[in-house]
């Protein structure tokens, strides 16, 4: 985008090209979808180098009885 | 296809770290530091074989790739190890082996026995790998292959920060003219070893990462191990990462040595450039992730990032190498 010079303020250049503005709306979604870094991060970690999980106290509770709420 | 090792390479790998794990380790590098000379493993380094694994049958290697090299090399940089692969096996060999000539055939004879210990020097007066222990030097001149006894070479020593590199400025006065050497073949040999360096760049960046983790599933603190905790496991996966993405470079660009020449100056710098990140941050990440206990003289941390600050420069940093990278890049566009 900053190669782009002033068209990088628009949401298009003069000619009606808005592939690099699309792009940068875009991409942090599929860096989002299928899981956030931060997610596979837990995943790696946990599944390829064996570390152990964070605390999880709703594990087993079904959603619809979050722990807290039950009745 | 396929960039997974054959079952013969898997074997040397084995062989490899057992060798790696039984003579000297880190244990050698603390040593050193304190002040004991370089472990003497010279003869038993030639009767395994490690360094005449680009050497053919006939003068006493055996005659295999530039991989079978990394393989060895990546479990030589696991420990730490003094074992010349990098200037000798690697750089010294492949330069030995494009000179035709009787003499130049001696010189590998002895490389590959271990009556020679042969470090490289080039012109640009820098540091020269392996220049502690070697009995030779080779260098180029006016495309002239060149080697100097140890006795007719200049060497200037300076502290070292990482003893087992055992770096020396050399110059070479005289020396015997062992016959021609075409210039791509002195680019392919540094190209050779650059892989190798990156490849034993790669077992130290892998040994840090072990290191961490085993930590972090290990220690203890507000109740739970500290692996558990994202602010550690994520340093740890980050280090995966790179450990793995360093593996893929060196793999790829110590293959094309053999196999794709046209491909090994970007590929040997992309693999160069990122080991020179990678095993610096794993290594920081190793003694960030220990802590306390991380930080001392007495825990072997600190050895492993002895050895990336100094891998990191040798044979050019990475902005050196991204920048042939670019413009090799660039000039296929």
């Amino acid at each position: 985008m900053s190669l782009l010079g002033d068209d990088a303020a628009f949401g298009a250049d003069a000619g009606g090209d808005d592939r690099w503005q699309y792009s940068m709306a875009m991409w942090p979604g599929l860096a989002i979808a299928g899981g956030t870094n931060e997610i596979l991060r837990n995943i790696v970690g946990e599944r390829v180098l064996g570390l152990p999980g964070e605390p999880r106290p709703d594990k087993g509770v079904p959603a619809a009885a979050p722990t807290g709420v039950r009745a | 296809m396929n960039f997974a090792l054959d079952e013969q390479q898997v074997l040397l790998q084995r062989t490899a770290r057992e060798w790696f794990e039984a003579h000297g380790g880190p244990a050698a590098m603390r040593a050193m530091l304190d002040g004991a000379p370089a472990p003497d493993i010279g003869d038993e380094l030639a009767a395994v074989g490690f360094l005449g694994v680009l050497i053919d049958d006939e003068r006493g290697g055996s005659a295999l790739e530039v991989l079978d090299l990394a393989v060895v090399a990546e479990e030589a940089g696991r420990t730490l190890s003094t074992a010349p692969l990098v200037g000798a096996a690697g750089w010294a060999a492949s330069l030995l082996r494009s000179c035709e000539g009787e003499v130049a055939s001696a010189v590998l004879r002895e490389l590959a026995s271990g009556t020679q210990r042969i470090a490289v020097v080039e012109e640009d007066g820098a540091p020269v790998i392996g220049a502690h222990d070697a009995t030779a030097f080779l260098a180029v001149g006016d495309g002239d292959l060149v080697v100097s006894a140890r006795d007719a070479a200049e060497i200037t020593d300076q502290r070292q920060m990482d003893p087992t590199r055992g770096l020396a400025r050399v110059r070479i006065s005289r020396g015997k003219p062992l016959g021609r050497v075409a210039p791509e073949e002195v680019e392919r040999a540094r190209h050779v070893a650059e892989v190798t360096l990156a490849a034993e760049d790669l077992g130290t960046a892998a040994r840090c990462l072990e290191m961490a983790v085993d930590y972090a599933k290990q220690r203890v603190a507000f109740g739970r191990p500290i692996g558990s905790f994202q602010a550690i496991k994520h340093m740890c996966v980050d280090m995966f990462a790179a450990v793995e993405q360093l593996r893929s470079l060196v793999w790829y660009a110590a293959w094309c040595a053999d196999h794709d020449p046209v491909q090994l100056p970007v590929s040997a710098s992309a693999a160069k450039a990122y080991s020179a990140e990678a095993v610096e941050r794993c290594a920081s990440t190793c003694i960030q992730v220990h802590g306390g206990i991380g930080f001392t003289w007495e825990h072997d941390a600190q050895l492993y990032w002895r050895r990336a600050k100094v891998d990191r420069v040798l044979l050019g940093d990475a902005a050196r190498h991204h920048a042939r990278v670019a413009e090799l890049a660039l000039a296929r566009v």
